[in-house]
C-alpha cells in the first residue's frame, strides 16, 4: 500500500520466478499486469543478455501500455560487477524502459523501484492510457478503501530473470 | 516478494530485539498461549506474533534447526488452526495466510517441510471456510494454495492426497475457483492444477480422473465456450469498432484457455488427456467451431443451437491448430475438417459409450463443479457436472448462463430425442473416421495418378472431393477475395496452421492435398494454389481489397505448399503467373514513384520492416483487430498491414510493400538471391573503429560537442569526412600517417544541418534515426554541435553535408529506379525521380498546370529520338549533331540559349573560340539555315511569355526567389506556341545543393563534365517532378537536337549515378541556376563585374549572330525580366552559362560578368530581390544594385541571405519546368564545354581562343575567390582556375538578377550569385574530372 499524489494505491505483486515452464501461466501473468520489473543480476552478464528475450516475451503478451522497469540488482556487489551501469541505461533507453539499480540485500532503491513503477502506472492512468474499468489491464478501482481515491493499480507483474530476490 | 511487501509496512513498527533466536520464538509461543482467544484488543499483537514466527522459522530453517524442533514440539501450527476457527476477522486471517505463505515459500529444508505438512494441519486450513467474498482473503488464500502446489512432489503429495479416503483437498478446493472473475485467482488455480498433474503420481491421477476430471474439464470447456460466444457476439455487433478492447480481452482470454489446455495435454497424462480430448472435441471444437464453418449453407439447424460466425470459427480454429499439439485431438479435428461430411456428422444417431460425455454438442454441464465434487465424494464414479454458479464474470456472460440454465433441462431432453441433428456417438464417429480416411486415401491415390497423367493439375479431383467435404469446401471458398479479404485472411491462417502443426498425421493432410510438410511437393493442390495466385494478382491492382497482411499470408502459404529446401515445385504456368504479379506490382509502384524524400524513407523503412519483422502467424492470430471487418482508416489504431490503405501516402506504402513481398517471393521461387536490396549494404559502409586511408581526402577539422551530455560530455576534436553515404568522424590513427580511425558513422541521408545564429563557426548536426520499436520514441543517432576553425570551413562543411545528404538520397533513388526498371535511357521517369531539392514539397504539379503542359510539349519536341545513342554522353551526340543541318540549327539555337551546348558545335566548328562564340557562330548559321519557323516560334513564345508575365511578376513580388520561369530560348527551341502558357519558376536548388566552382584546370573532364551536367539535369528534372508522360511524348517526337541533348543528359544521369555523384549534385545546382537565369531576361550586368568585361567581347560576337532573334527575344526577355526574382547562381560558371542561355544568343557574357560581380561581393538575397525589382525599372538600377552587393560582402549577410534563399529555393524547385531543365542542360553543356576547352586547349584548334578567354575569366574568378579557396589548394592549377563557387551563399545562394540594358538593345538579365568559393567542392569536382 503506497500513496501517490495523495491517493492510496495497493500494489499486488506477483513473482513468476520458477514458473516459466508453463507457457500459459507466464502468458497470463503478463496479461494481467499493469507493470513489470525486469530484473537482471549485475554480476552475471548472461542474465543481462537474456533481457531481450524476456522483454520480447513481455511485450508480446502484455498490454501494450504496460510499464516496464529494468532493474539491475545486486548493486551492493560493486566488486563483482559484470554489467556496467551505462549498459543498463543504454538498454533501457533503447527499449523505452525505466532503469534503476537496486540492491535487495541493502534494500537500496528497492522500494523506489516499486514506487516508481506505480507512479508511472498512475501517470498513465491519469493520461487515460489505461482503461481503468477494464480489469484485464491489471488495474482495479478500490471502492472499499478510499471512495475518494478511485484509482488503484492492483498488480504489477514482477519477474526476475536474474538471481537475487526482491 | 510478499514478505518484502509486508516488511515495508511493518518494519517501522517492529523493534528488533534479538529477533532471530530460539528464545524469541519461545517468547512468542508464550504469547500465543496467553492469547488463545482472539479479541479486539489482542488482534494486533497476534498478527505481529504470527509475522515474527514466520521470520524466525525461516531464519531457523537456514541457521538453527533447534528453532524448528521447538516449533514442532510445541505444535504451534495447532494455534494457527485454533485461532483461525474462531471468528477472528479478516485482519488475523489474512496475516495467518500470509505467514503460512511466506513460511512455505521460503523453507528450503525438506525435513522441515515434511514436519510442517504432517498432522494434517495444513489440510484443515485448506478446507477451512474462509470468507471468500473478501477478495483480499481470497487472494492470500489462493496464493497460499499455489505456494503449496509448488512444493508438490511425489513425496509431499501424500501429505495432501489421501489414497484411502480419496481426499485431495488442495486440488478440489482450488479448482472450485477455476472460473473466478478475478484473473489472478484463475491463474493461480491453473498453476496449481498444472503443478498437481505434473507430479504424476498414479493413484492420485486416477482419483483425479475418476472423480474430478470430467466435471472439471466439462465445466472448464463450458466456461471457454461461453467466452467464445461472447466473443462472437462482440464481433457480430461491432460495426464501428467500438468494442475493440473488450474483443481484445476475449481473444486473449481464449488464447489463455488454449495455452492452458495445451499445457495440460503436453504433460502427457494419458488418462486425463483422454477425458480432456473428448470433452474438448465433442463439447467445443466440433459443435461450436467446426459446425459453424458451414453455418451459411447448412441445412436448418435449430435456432437455439449455439453457433458462431464462420469468421470467428476460422480464427479460433487457426489458433487451435497453432497452439494445440496433442496428436489424437489435432488429428481428429483435422480429419473432420478435411473429410467430414454433413450427413455423417449431423445425421448419425449414435449414443454409445460413456454416457453423456459422449454426446456431441455445446451444452452446459449438468451440475456445477462444486456440486459434482461434493457428490463425487459420495460416489466417485458418478460423473455429473454442472456449471458453478458463483461467478458471473460479466453481465453478458451472466445472461448467457442464465439462458443456458433455463434451457438446460429442455435441451437435455431435446438432445435425447434429437440426437440425429448433431450429436454423435464418439466411438462410432471415430470408427467412421478411420473408414473415411481409408476411402479418402484411395481417392487420393487415384487423384494423384490422374495428376501424374495430366501435369497441369486438373482441379476436377478436388471438386470431386469438395462435394462431400463441406468444411473443407467452405474454407477453400473463402479464399475468394475480390470483394473483401475479410474471410480469406482467416482461412489462410487456418490452412497455414494446418500445414505447420506437426501433430497432424501426414495422410490427413493428403486428404486436402496439402503438401505443406512433404518433401516432394510436386502434386500440390492446384486449385488452392491457383486461388492463392489470384490473391497475389488481386493485390497488385490499384484499388485492391487485399490487405498487405493477407498477401503476406498467401505468400507464406504458397511457399509452404510448393517450396521446400530451396526447391520450387511450382508448375511453369503458375510460376509465370507469379512472375506476372511481380511485374504488375512493379508497374504499380512505378506509378507511385516520386522524387520526394518521403518516398525514399518509406521505401527503406518498409524494407527494413519486412526484414526485421517477418510475419509471425501466431502473433497475427493473437490480434483481435483482424476479427473486425477490414477498415481503411488509421484512426482505428489498427496496424497498417491489417487494414486498407488510406490516402495516397499509405497507398504508396502499400505498393512498396507489395512490391517487396512479391519480389521476394519470385526470387525465392526462382532460387535467386537478392542482389539489389537493401539499397545500402552493410559491408559497403564504414563502421566505427574501421581504419580509413584518408590520404588525399577532404577532411575538415572540427570540435564535436555532443548535446547528449550524459554519454559524451566532452568536447572531442575530430575530422569530418564525408563519404558518399556516410558522415564519418575520425581521429588520426596513431600508427599510420594519413590514416584515421572512425569514431562515429552515420548515414548521410538522415543528416540535418542547421547553422548557429550566434556563432558562424558552428553547425548543429542531427542525424535522425528511424524508430525500430513502437515503444520507443526515436532518438537521434547523433545530436551535436560541430565547431569549426572558421566560418569558411563551417560553411564548407555545411554545404558538403547538405549536398552529401542530397547526393546520398539521389543515389538511392536511382537505385530504386533501377529496381523498378524505370528506363534509364529515358528522361521521363527519371524526371519523376529524385528531387534535387530534398525537403521541398513538390507542389509544382498542382500549382502550375499550364506550365506542365508546356513542359510536356517542349519535351515532346526536344526529345526527338529516343535514340539509344542518347545514352551515351551528350558529347558524343553532339559530335554527331554537326552533320544535321536542322538538328544543328536547333542545337545552335539551343546553344544560344545555353552556351554549354555549343560544345558540340565547337567540335564541329573550329571557329568558335568560346563556347559562347561557337554558339554565336552556330547561331548565325542556324539563323541562316533556320527557317522562319523558328522565328515564328520565337515570336509565339514571346507572346505567350508576355501573357504569363503578369503572373510571374506577381509571383516574384511575393517571393523574391521565384524566378520567372520563362526562358524564351527554350520556348523558341520548342517552337510551339501553345506550350508556353505556363511560366516556369526557377527555383534555386534547395539548400542542399551548392554552387560549385568549376575548375578550369580540370583536364580531360569534358566527358565527365558533360556527364555530370547530364546528371545534374536529370536530377533537376526529378526535382521538378514533371509528368513522365510528357517526357515520353517528348522522346517519341524527339525532333530537335536539343531534345536529344536533354535525353542524353537524362540518360547520363541514370547511368552515372554512382561514381560521379558529386558532379551530379553540381550539375543540379547548375541547372537550377541556369534555369533561373534563363527565365530572367538577362540584362547586361557586365558592367558591374570585371568578368563581364572580359566576356563582353564574346557576348558581343554572339550578339551579332543573334541579332535577328534578339529583337524578338528582347521583348520576351523583358517580359520575363519583369517576373524575374532572385536567381541562385550555384556556380559562377553555371551563372555564366545561364546568362548565355538567356540571351540564348548573346547574353551569356554578361551573365558571367554578373556572376563575377556577385563573386566579388557576396550578394544578399534580400538585396537580390530588390535588385530584381529594380531590374524591372532599368539597367542602371540593376548595376547599382550589383555594386551594393559587392559592397556587402560580410559573411553574416551571406548567411542571412542563404536562409532566404532556401525558402525561395523550395518554392522555386517545385516550379521547375522542363523548359528550364533544358536550359539548364544547355548551360551545363556550355560549362562543360568550357571546361573541356580549357582542358583540351591544345587539342581543339577551334576551341583555343575560347579556352583562353575562359581561363582568363576563371583566373580572375579564382583570384577573387582566393581567400575562400584556401583550403583547397590541392588541385593546384585547376582549382585556381576554377570559377568561383557560390558556395558560401550556396545552396541558399540566391541569385540576383539584374536587368541591364544592352547596347544592342536587348534586355539581358544578369544573374548574380553569391559566390563563396568552396574549395572543397572544387576539389571534388576537379578530382572527378580527372578521374574521367
Amino acid at each position: 500500500m503506497i500513496t501517490i499524489d495523495g491517493k492510496q494505491i495497493k500494489l499486488q505483486i506477483w513473482d513468476t520466478a520458477g514458473q516459466e515452464s508453463f507457457r500459459s501461466i507466464t502468458r497470463s501473468y503478463y496479461r494481467g499486469a499493469a507493470g513489470a520489473l525486469l530484473v537482471y543480476d549485475i554480476t552475471r552478464r548472461d542474465t543481462f543478455n537474456h533481457l531481450t528475450t524476456w522483454l520480447e516475451d513481455a511485450r508480446q503478451h502484455s498490454n501494450s501500455n504496460m510499464v516496464i522497469m529494468l532493474i539491475g540488482n545486486k548493486s551492493d556487489l560493486e566488486a563483482r560487477r559484470d554489467v556496467k551501469k551505462e549498459e543498463g541505461e543504454a538498454f533501457a533507453r533503447e527499449h523505452g524502459l525505466i532503469f534503476m539499480e537496486t540492491s535487495a540485500k541493502t534494500a537500496a532503491n528497492v522500494e523506489e523501484a516499486f514506487i516508481n513503477t506505480a507512479k508511472e502506472i498512475y501517470e498513465k492512468i491519469q493520461e487515460g492510457v489505461f482503461d481503468i474499468n477494464n480489469e484485464a489491464n491489471g488495474i482495479k478501482l478500490g471502492p472499499q478503501h478510499s471512495p475518494t481515491n478511485p484509482t488503484l493499480p492492483s498488480s504489477g507483474g514482477g519477474q526476475q530473470s536474474g538471481g537475487g530476490c526482491c | 516478494m510478499f514478505s518484502k511487501g509486508k516488511n515495508w509496512i511493518q518494519q517501522a513498527v517492529w523493534k528488533p530485539k534479538n529477533l532471530h533466536s530460539l528464545e524469541h520464538l519461545k517468547f512468542l509461543h508464550h504469547v500465543l498461549m496467553k492469547h488463545q482467544v482472539v479479541t479486539e484488543q489482542n488482534k494486533s499483537l497476534l498478527v505481529e506474533t504470527f509475522r515474527s514466527i514466520s521470520e524466525i522459522l525461516i531464519w531457523g530453517d537456514q541457521n538453527d534447526s533447534s528453532v524448528f524442533d521447538f516449533f514442532l514440539e510445541k505444535n504451534m501450527l495447532s494455534f494457527f488452526l485454533k485461532i483461525l476457527r474462531q471468528p477472528c476477522g479478516r485482519y488475523v486471517s489474512v496475516q495467518l495466510l500470509q505467514t503460512l505463505n511466506i513460511l512455505f515459500e521460503n523453507i528450503k529444508n525438506e525435513t522441515s517441510l515434511y514436519y510442517l505438512l504432517s498432522n494434517n494441519y495444513i489440510n484443515f486450513i485448506i478446507v477451512h471456510r474462509f470468507d471468500f467474498s473478501d477478495e483480499e482473503i481470497l487472494a492470500y488464500y489462493i496464493s497460499f494454495l499455489k505456494t503449496l502446489s509448488l512444493k508438490l512432489n511425489s513425496h509431499t503429495i501424500h501429505f495432501f492426497y489421501n489414497e484411502h479416503t480419496n481426499d485431495f483437498a488442495l486440488y478440489t478446493e482450488a479448482i472450485k475457483f477455476f472460473n473466478h472473475p478475478e484473473s489472478m485467482v484463475r491463474i493461480a488455480v491453473r498453476t496449481l492444477t498444472l503443478n498437481v498433474y505434473r507430479v504424476n503420481e498414479k493413484p492420485m491421477l486416477t482419483y483425479i480422473r475418476n472423480c474430478t476430471a470430467a466435471p472439471y474439464f466439462s465445466n472448464l470447456i463450458w466456461f471457454i465456450g461461453n467466452h467464445v460466444l461472447e466473443l462472437d457476439c462482440c464481433v457480430r455487433n461491432d460495426t464501428d469498432h467500438q468494442s475493440r478492447n473488450r474483443l481484445a480481452d476475449l481473444v486473449a482470454e481464449h488464447l489463455d484457455h488454449l495455452h492452458y489446455l495445451n499445457d495440460i495435454l503436453q504433460l502427457n497424462i494419458e488418462c486425463l488427456n483422454e477425458v480432456l480430448t473428448d470433452q474438448l472435441l465433442n463439447r467445443l471444437l466440433l459443435p461450436l467451431y467446426v459446425y459453424s464453418l458451414t453455418k451459411d449453407n447448412r441445412y436448418d439447424m435449430k435456432e437455439d443451437k449455439p453457433h458462431i460466425h464462420s469468421i470467428v470459427s476460422l480464427f479460433l480454429l487457426s489458433q487451435v491448430f497453432l497452439i494445440l499439439s496433442h496428436n489424437p485431438l489435432i488429428t481428429r479435428l483435422a480429419d473432420i475438417i478435411f473429410n467430414g461430411e454433413i450427413d455423417t456428422l449431423s445425421g448419425q444417431s449414435t449414443d454409445i459409450g460413456e454416457g453423456e460425455m459422449s454426446r456431441r454438442g455445446f451444452v452446459a454441464p449438468l451440475e456445477t463443479l462444486v456440486k459434482s465434487l461434493e457428490s463425487s465424494k459420495v460416489s466417485s464414479l458418478k460423473f455429473s457436472k454442472r456449471r458453478p454458479r458463483y461467478n458471473d464474470s460479466s453481465p453478458d456472460e451472466a445472461e448467457e448462463e442464465e439462458n443456458a440454465d433455463n434451457n438446460q433441462e429442455e435441451k437435455e431432453e431435446e438432445e435425447e430425442e434429437d440426437d440425429d441433428d448433431d450429436v454423435i456417438g464418439d466411438k462410432v464417429e471415430s470408427k467412421f473416421d478411420e473408414h473415411h480416411i481409408d476411402v479418402e486415401m484411395n481417392d487420393q491415390q487415384v487423384l494423384q495418378g490422374q495428376t501424374k497423367l495430366s501435369t497441369t493439375g486438373n482441379p476436377k479431383p478436388n471438386q470431386f472431393c469438395f462435394i462431400s467435404r463441406p468444411y473443407w469446401l467452405a474454407i477453400i471458398n473463402t479464399l475468394e477475395c475480390s470483394d473483401s479479404d475479410y474471410k480469406a485472411l482467416f482461412s489462410l491462417c487456418l490452412l497455414y496452421a494446418l500445414g505447420t502443426n506437426e501433430s497432424i498425421r501426414p495422410e490427413i493432410l493428403d486428404a486436402g492435398k496439402l503438401t505443406s510438410r512433404k518433401q516432394d511437393k510436386q502434386y500440390y493442390n492446384c486449385s488452392l494454389v491457383e486461388k492463392l495466385i489470384t490473391i497475389l494478382s488481386l493485390s497488385c491492382q490499384y484499388n485492391s481489397k487485399v490487405r498487405p497482411v493477407t498477401l503476406q499470408m498467401s505468400i507464406l502459404l504458397l511457399k509452404q505448399l510448393v517450396y521446400s529446401d530451396g526447391q520450387c515445385f511450382l508448375q511453369d504456368m503458375h510460376l509465370a503467373c507469379i512472375e506476372g504479379s511481380r511485374e504488375e506490382s512493379k508497374l504499380m509502384l512505378r506509378n507511385f514513384f516520386k522524387g520526394d524524400e518521403l518516398f525514399l524513407d518509406m521505401f527503406e523503412d518498409e524494407y527494413k520492416n519486412l526484414q526485421l519483422r517477418p510475419l509471425n502467424v501466431e502473433f497475427l492470430t493473437m490480434d483481435a483487430s483482424i476479427l473486425l471487418a477490414p477498415t481503411g482508416t488509421p484512426l482505428t489504431g489498427i496496424e497498417f498491414a491489417k487494414r486498407l490503405p488510406s490516402g495516397d501516402l499509405e497507398r504508396t506504402r502499400r505498393a512498396i510493400r507489395v512490391f517487396f513481398m512479391l519480389r521476394d517471393l519470385s526470387l525465392t521461387l526462382c532460387g535467386e538471391t537478392e542482389t539489389r536490396l537493401p539499397l545500402t549494404r552493410q559491408e559497403e559502409l564504414v563502421s566505427v573503429t574501421d581504419k580509413l586511408d584518408l590520404n588525399n581526402r577532404d577532411l575538415i577539422a572540427c570540435t564535436v560537442v555532443h548535446k547528449d551530455k550524459v554519454t559524451n560530455p566532452k568536447r572531442q576534436r575530430r575530422f569530418l569526412v564525408i563519404d558518399p553515404l556516410q558522415l564519418i568522424l575520425v581521429e588520426p590513427d596513431t600508427k599510420k600517417l594519413g590514416w584515421g580511425v572512425a569514431t562515429f558513422v552515420g548515414p548521410l541521408q538522415d543528416v540535418e544541418v542547421t547553422g548557429d545564429k550566434e556563432d558562424s563557426r558552428s553547425l548543429h548536426v542531427t542525424i535522425h534515426k528511424r524508430a525500430n520499436s513502437a515503444h520507443v520514441k526515436p532518438m537521434p543517432l547523433l545530436s551535436a554541435r560541430f565547431i569549426f576553425d572558421d566560418h569558411i570551413r563551417c560553411m564548407a562543411a555545411k554545404q558538403r553535408l547538405t549536398k552529401g545528404r542530397t547526393k546520398a538520397r539521389q543515389r538511392k533513388m536511382e537505385a530504386i529506379a533501377i529496381l523498378l526498371d524505370l528506363p534509364h535511357s529515358t528522361g521521363p521517369p527519371l524526371i519523376h525521380g529524385p528531387t534535387s531539392h530534398p525537403g521541398m514539397a513538390v507542389p509544382a504539379s498542382a500549382v502550375q498546370t499550364p506550365f506542365r503542359t508546356y513542359s510536356d510539349q517542349s519535351y515532346a519536341r526536344r526529345t526527338p529520338s529516343s535514340d539509344p545513342a542518347i545514352q551515351r554522353s551528350v558529347f558524343a551526340s553532339v559530335d554527331k549533331v554537326s552533320g544535321f543541318t536542322t538538328s544543328q540549327r536547333r542545337s545552335i539555337e539551343f546553344v544560344h540559349q545555353v552556351p554549354a551546348y555549343q560544345v558540340r558545335p565547337a567540335v564541329s566548328q573550329p571557329e568558335s573560340p568560346y563556347i559562347q562564340r561557337d554558339s554565336s557562330v552556330e547561331i548565325e548559321q542556324a539563323q541562316e539555315a533556320t527557317s522562319p519557323s523558328a522565328y515564328s516560334a520565337h515570336q509565339s513564345h514571346k507572346e505567350s511569355s508576355d501573357d504569363t508575365l503578369s503572373v510571374e511578376s506577381e509571383q516574384t513580388t511575393m517571393s523574391p526567389i521565384l524566378m520567372p520561369a520563362k526562358s524564351p530560348a527554350t520556348l523558341l527551341i520548342a517552337g510551339q506556341t501553345s506550350t508556353e502558357t505556363g511560366s516556369p519558376k526557377i527555383l534555386p536548388p534547395t539548400s542542399t545543393e551548392r554552387v560549385r566552382s568549376l575548375s578550369s584546370a580540370s583536364t580531360g573532364s569534358e566527358n565527365e563534365g558533360v556527364d555530370r551536367f547530364g546528371k545534374g539535369i536529370s536530377k533537376l528534372s526529378f526535382g521538378k517532378s514533371q509528368a513522365p508522360v510528357s517526357v515520353n511524348e517528348a522522346r517519341a517526337e524527339g525532333e530537335s537536337s536539343h531534345g536529344k541533348i536533354t535525353l542524353g543528359s537524362l540518360n547520363r544521369l541514370a547511368h552515372h549515378r554512382s561514381p560521379k555523384n558529386k558532379l551530379e549534385s553540381d550539375g543540379i545546382e547548375m541547372t537550377s541556376f541556369k534555369v533561373t537565369t534563363t527565365s530572367t531576361v538577362p540584362t547586361p550586368g557586365s558592367e558591374e563585374s570585371l568578368d563581364l568585361n572580359q566576356y563582353l567581347p564574346e557576348c558581343e560576337q554572339e550578339n551579332l549572330g543573334n541579332c535577328a532573334y534578339d529583337s524578338t527575344r528582347m521583348s520576351e526577355q523583358e517580359a520575363t525580366a519583369g517576373g524575374v526574382a532572385d536567381v541562385q547562381l550555384d556556380e559562377p560558371e553555371g551563372a555564366i552559362g545561364g546568362v548565355l542561355d538567356v540571351t540564348g544568343e548573346t547574353v551569356s557574357d554578361e551573365a558571367e560578368g554578373a556572376v563575377g560581380g556577385l563573386l566579388d561581393g557576396a550578394t544578399v538575397s534580400d538585396e537580390a530581390q530588390d535588385a530584381v525589382g529594380s531590374v524591372l525599372d532599368g539597367t542602371k538600377e540593376a548595376t547599382s544594385h550589383k555594386e551594393e552587393f559587392e559592397s556587402e560582402e560580410t559573411s553574416d549577410e551571406v548567411e542571412g541571405a542563404i536562409g532566404g534563399v532556401e525558402i525561395d529555393s523550395e518554392e522555386a524547385s517545385s516550379d521547375f519546368d522542363v523548359a528550364l531543365q533544358d536550359m539548364v542542360q544547355s548551360q551545363f553543356e556550355s560549362l562543360t564545354q568550357r571546361n573541356q576547352t580549357k582542358q583540351d586547349n591544345g587539342q581543339d584548334d577551334t576551341n583555343l581562343d575560347p579556352e583562353c578567354d575562359f581561363k582568363d575569366e576563371e583566373n580572375e574568378y579564382a583570384e577573387k575567390e582566393c581567400e575562400v579557396r584556401d583550403n583547397e589548394q590541392a588541385e593546384g592549377e585547376e582549382t585556381r582556375t576554377t570559377l568561383t563557387v557560390a558556395a558560401r551563399t550556396q545552396p541558399d545562394a540566391r541569385q540576383c538578377e539584374d536587368v541591364a540594358r544592352r547596347p544592342d538593345g536587348q534586355d539581358e538579365i544578369s544573374d548574380s550569385d553569391d559566390s563563396g568559393t568552396f574549395p572543397e567542392d572544387e576539389k571534388d569536382f576537379s578530382s572527378s574530372m580527372r578521374t574521367v
